[in-house]
């Protein structure tokens, strides 16, 4: 950790002068490096990938391909896990639940299935629970003309938290039994910052002998804090690479040892689109007036359309950048980081609420200050070019439910500094003084 | 040193001074009074910031008679510029001899100051200050530093427009 020059690491990164940037849990801001890398693929290699006749095509094809296989090292998973490129960690979500969901709940009843059992958290983001919800309402609409056969009734159950904001794994283990088909984990809540604890769920698993499909939203814990999918066995990653220094537009879904049909879940996972690439063959059945579709059994299978294939290279870029300055080293700094910002809140605004925990270490602070409402400490910041945010930040279950409507946010980054901090608190103890 | 500019600060201490903290708008006004005079009807609308979760109802007392609003208020949950935006409307229209009297004049105040906010327009500022005798909306102008935050400056003038719109096309009387 002493060989790297936190200094330095501003200087690779485009930051506006006189400006602090603490809405990093929103988009990061993004490396140097990919504006000239950015040009010289747009100059020297520009081509769309899959014409294996164009030697800038097969470049293209490359960035694609080897950009998947970095991301299976970083996030350590094996070989014949796939990697899908998507537009954002939504529509990657969107996959995977709508997938799910749609492969249990419309299948024939045997004696195991007539009860879908969810299990998820308050913690989580709407682009996780969301899906879920609206693939019940959808299926719940057409239970009248469902076949009776085919009906099953669907639960979903969120753990609820306790009262310093923690997830409540007694809760958590309540309501997981060996019934449990589908578990949602947030890894890491973009509210209050805290970090599941895989190991805690996995031993409430093990406990409670259930096996479900785990399909979980690592959009704000990849690139600060390590996540290491050999370890832990998890059916579904999703996340975004503009959280992590890419540019926008490109999401990640990560299926274990999977392809059309997971191995693991036996899970017949369709795609949201279906166009080109995806497709391998079309035949004209003329007899019965039909046309049979071939698709292909890679990745391509969900990626139907042209990539984002700019966006995939900053990809690339971020994570050989994260990797060079180690994910370690990176979680260390940011909780040091982060332990420095929030013991400087609590001492020295008064009656501040903080909603994060002093042990999470985890990037994001959130808080309260009594009878100033978040959106007028957002734009007094903002006028004097300090980036926090502020409101129910797509978390309507917990800020809706436990803290009051509207929260004020502050997330860091590696190219934010002690000093910046110190700006920040003095700037919010002087709005604190012309509200008082 | 100061971190927060002093438009920025100024605007917030007046609003802040002022009105955040003059509880005597904030209160509802409740309908059963329409059963008991004819002339008197209490109409009320809901205005809300979907952006910001600012949701703040205005109420007035109608004497149809004298085509006059006899009392207005303001209740719900926002930040402190929607909130002191509410304030200083109904002070305003509550207070005499400052050319806001009939529904006419109530709204052609509020188109005024909408027109200006949105232009931000130095004269016609001025023009309406000598009217109206402007102090306090003046301070609103302030969110043009802030332009995320002049839906909440406007949101209850906007509120208090429809729901004079809706007054209009219920009586089909010009006000």
């Amino acid at each position: 950790m002493n060989n790297i020059d936190y200094n330095k690491i501003k200087n690779d990164f485009i930051l506006k002068k006189d400006e602090i940037y603490l809405d990093n849990a929103a988009t990061t801001k993004r490396l140097k490096q990919n504006i000239s890398l950015l040009e010289n693929y747009q100059l020297n290699n520009l081509a769309n990938i899959n014409n294996k006749n164009i030697k800038n095509s097969i470049t293209s094809s490359n960035i694609v391909e080897n950009t998947r296989t970095l991301i299976k090292e970083f996030l350590n998973a094996n070989k014949e896990d796939s990697i899908i490129f998507t537009k954002s960690a939504t529509e990657s979500l969107n996959i995977a639940i709508s997938g799910i969901l749609n492969s249990l709940l419309y299948t024939k009843n045997t004696n195991s299935n007539k009860e879908i059992n969810i299990v998820s958290t308050v913690l989580d983001h709407s682009s996780l629970i969301v899906p879920v919800i609206n693939s019940i309402n959808e299926y719940n609409s057409k239970k009248g003309i469902i076949k009776k056969e085919y009906t099953k009734n669907i639960n979903l159950k969120l753990a609820n938290i306790n009262d310093n904001y923690t997830l409540d794994y007694s809760n958590l283990e309540e309501i997981i039994d060996e019934k449990t088909n589908v578990l949602l984990l947030t890894l890491k809540s973009n509210v209050t910052g805290e970090i599941i604890k895989l190991d805690k769920v996995f031993d409430i698993l093990s406990k409670k002998k259930s096996k479900p499909i785990i399909v979980a939203d690592a959009s704000q814990l990849i690139g600060q804090n390590k996540l290491d999918l050999n370890k832990y066995n998890m059916d579904f990653v999703c996340f975004s690479g503009h959280k992590i220094f890419s540019n926008f537009g490109v999401g990640v879904l990560y299926i274990k040892n999977s392809n059309k049909t997971t191995k693991n879940t036996n899970i017949s996972l369709k795609p949201l689109l279906y166009g080109g690439r995806m497709t391998q063959d079309i035949k004209v059945d003329k007899t019965n007036n039909n046309y049979i579709t071939t698709f292909s059994n890679d990745e391509s299978y969900y990626e139907a359309g042209t990539m984002n294939i700019e966006s995939i290279l900053t990809l690339n870029t971020a994570i050989n950048y994260i990797n060079e300055i180690g994910i370690d080293n990176i979680q260390n700094y940011i909780s040091n980081l982060t332990n420095y910002l929030y013991n400087k809140l609590k001492s020295e605004i008064q009656d501040i609420i903080i909603y994060s925990n002093i042990d999470y270490g985890s990037a994001i602070v959130s808080f309260n200050i009594p009878n100033i409402h978040p959106h007028d400490i957002t734009s007094i910041l903002e006028s004097n070019n300090i980036y926090i945010r502020s409101g129910r930040i797509c978390a309507y279950n917990l800020v809706n439910e436990k803290m009051n409507f509207s929260v004020n946010r502050v997330s860091l980054s590696i190219y934010n500094t002690k000093e910046e901090i110190n700006i920040f608190v003095n700037a919010l103890k002087e709005i604190v003084r012309i509200f008082n | 040193m100061n971190i927060i500019n002093d438009d920025i600060r100024r605007m917030y201490n007046d609003i802040l001074t002022s009105n955040l903290k003059d509880k005597s708008n904030h209160y509802i006004i409740e309908k059963k009074e329409n059963t008991i005079d004819d002339n008197i009807v209490v109409y009320s609308k809901k205005g809300i910031n979907v952006n910001c979760g600012d949701e703040i109802t205005i109420y007035i007392k109608v004497d149809k008679k004298e085509n006059k609003i006899i009392d207005i208020s303001y209740f719900g949950i926002g930040c402190a510029i929607s909130k002191a935006a509410s304030n200083i409307i109904c002070k305003n229209i509550k207070k005499e001899d400052n050319n806001i009297d009939t529904l006419k004049e109530v709204r052609e105040y509020i188109n005024n100051f909408l027109a200006t906010i949105k232009e931000n327009d130095k004269i016609k500022e001025d023009e309406l200050v000598n009217k109206y005798n402007f102090k306090e909306e003046t301070a609103l102008f302030g969110s043009k530093y802030l332009p995320s935050r002049i839906k909440c400056a406007t949101l209850s003038w906007h509120t208090l427009n429809e729901l004079l719109d809706e007054i209009n096309n219920e009586t089909l009387e010009e006000i």
